[in-house]
């Protein structure tokens, strides 16, 4: 989740609020297909088809041309703002508002110490880890970090030099709704899903977008993951209740006093 | 000399103002026009038009008889039109070898190593600076690696937007002479937008100016290179 948004807002400057709404449409879709027709590849190409035409919708007829008009990054948050709540609110309406639980035969755990892992929690990590992976080698082969970062730099130079920028964004999109869409299905198995939880798992993927202002794929999974860990630590050893404060109050200080991220490049300050 | 790049009636602007109106001209292949004008007259408008970045434009544009009007800025570069946007072409983030490995993505490996290798020729400096980040670099450097991105794209029509802005009196000199070099050996077409009057007429085969939203065209050598030329033209 956290590598997708970074990657789009760091590539389209569209602070991808409805992420969250992709993730929760992706997750109600493969729950819906798979109560009709209890076949998981069919439900699973259905959710990847349902999420591949609402980012391209989304970002033709929304961010493209809002991008085109070069208007104020601002007016772009509050369309993205806008949409998770259009979504959010669709989905409520045609579906409920109530957990979607999908009945699973995979149960059992492992215990380690005072530590328990469940099955489907070890099916998340690998997929987590093979979805991670396979994104590398393909960004890797493909170069398009390259044409990411250039994207990321400065659009107009990029389309000088003859990058279809279009494309890019598109490329970004679709890929960065993948990857929240299998985090979406992976956490669905676990807990069911409803039209809310797309928010809190979307703030802290925008936490760790902030925090991180390279396209670096290792680091913004370390920043996740360390993220993650203090948000859980806080909940284990204070209160539930401070998770959110805790993470946003790192936010705030990131944001007060290294606009620029804690990981971003070392550079002239004439340039910055 | 044939015909290369010609403009017919183009109106362009932004954020729905007009800037230029009905400007008709044409670029001759192998000829470096120079357009001058005062601050805000519409210079690099009129470039961001002819390469489709400036949203509200209408009339016709055409590049060796293709009509670039319903292009996009990739497709113009691949016509064989390279835009050198003011300030520069570096990438704060990025390497240098990294942005010669963007310039050359598409090329096969050893046409990307024969670009390379006559980029490194005309900017010898450049390859000690090939693991610099871009943001890093000093003015100079910058102009530099600015030039080496325009000479890797192998187009036949530059458009270029003060490629001397900003630059020490020494680095405007060579940026010119480098433009000249282009000129003469590999018959580059351009179009030149330049506050540096001096250096714009040092490099110009013709001059057009732009004033008050109308375009004066095809002053000679002669005339512009007439000391009273500026002020009965420009100032008047």
């Amino acid at each position: 989740m956290a590598i997708g948004f970074t990657y789009i807002f760091r590539v389209t400057r569209v602070f991808h609020i409805a992420h969250g709404g992709v993730y929760v449409a992706g997750a109600v879709a493969l729950w819906w297909m798979l109560s009709k027709t209890n076949n998981w590849a069919v439900a699973v190409l259905f959710a990847i088809t349902v999420t591949a035409i609402m980012i391209w919708l989304i970002e033709k007829a929304i961010y493209l041309p809002i991008n085109k008009r070069q208007s104020n990054q601002s007016i772009l948050l509050v369309a993205s703002l806008g949409l998770y709540v259009a979504i959010v609110n669709t989905l409520a309406l045609l579906f409920g508002n109530e957990d979607k639980i999908i009945g699973n035969s995979i149960s059992g755990s492992f215990v380690i110490g005072n530590i328990i892992l469940t099955k489907v929690q070890l099916i998340q990590v690998a997929f987590g880890i093979i979805a991670t992976a396979t994104v590398t080698v393909i960004l890797k082969l493909s170069k398009s970090n390259l044409t990411f970062q250039s994207i990321s730099d400065n659009e107009s130079i990029s389309k000088v030099l003859g990058i279809n920028t279009e494309k890019e964004r598109l490329k970004v999109f679709i890929s960065g709704s993948m990857l929240a869409l299998i985090a979406a299905i992976l956490k669905t198995i676990e807990v069911g899903v409803n039209p809310q939880s797309g928010m809190n798992i979307t703030l802290s993927a925008s936490v760790v977008a902030i925090l991180v202002s390279r396209l670096n794929i290792l680091l913004i999974i370390a920043f996740a993951i360390a993220l993650t860990l203090l948000q859980n630590s806080v909940e284990w050893f204070l209160n539930a209740q401070w998770k959110d404060g805790i993470t946003f109050l790192i936010l705030l200080l990131v944001i007060l006093f290294r606009t620029e991220g804690i990981i971003s490049y070392n550079l002239r300050k004439d340039t910055v | 000399m044939s015909e290369l790049l010609h403009i017919e009636n183009l109106t362009c602007g932004y954020n729905s103002k007009t800037v230029l109106q009905n400007i008709s001209f044409s670029v001759n292949k192998g000829e470096v026009l120079a357009v001058i004008g005062q601050n805000g007259c519409g210079k690099s408008t009129l470039l961001k038009s002819i390469f489709q970045i400036t949203a509200d434009l209408s009339g016709e544009i055409s590049f060796a008889g293709t009509n670039l009007m319903m292009l996009k800025p990739w497709n113009i570069k691949q016509a064989g039109i390279s835009l050198f946007l003011q300030g520069g072409m570096v990438f704060s983030a990025m390497k240098v070898s990294e942005h010669f490995e963007l310039a050359l993505k598409e090329k096969s490996k050893t046409e990307a190593t024969n670009i390379l290798e006559e980029c490194l020729n005309y900017f010898p400096a450049l390859e000690k600076l090939m693991d610099k980040l871009g943001g890093n670099l000093s003015g100079g450097q910058r102009q530099m690696l600015s030039f080496a991105m325009l000479l890797s794209q192998q187009t036949q029509c530059w458009l270029l937007d003060e490629p001397t802005a900003g630059l020490s009196p020494e680095s405007a000199k060579q940026a010119i002479d480098f433009l000249r070099k282009m000129k003469q050996e590999k018959q580059k077409t351009m179009l030149l937008v330049e506050h540096n009057y001096q250096a714009a007429f040092n490099l110009a085969d013709r001059v057009a100016i732009i004033k008050e939203g109308k375009w004066l065209d095809g002053f000679s050598k002669i005339e512009f290179q007439n000391e009273n030329f500026l002020n009965t033209h420009l100032y008047n």
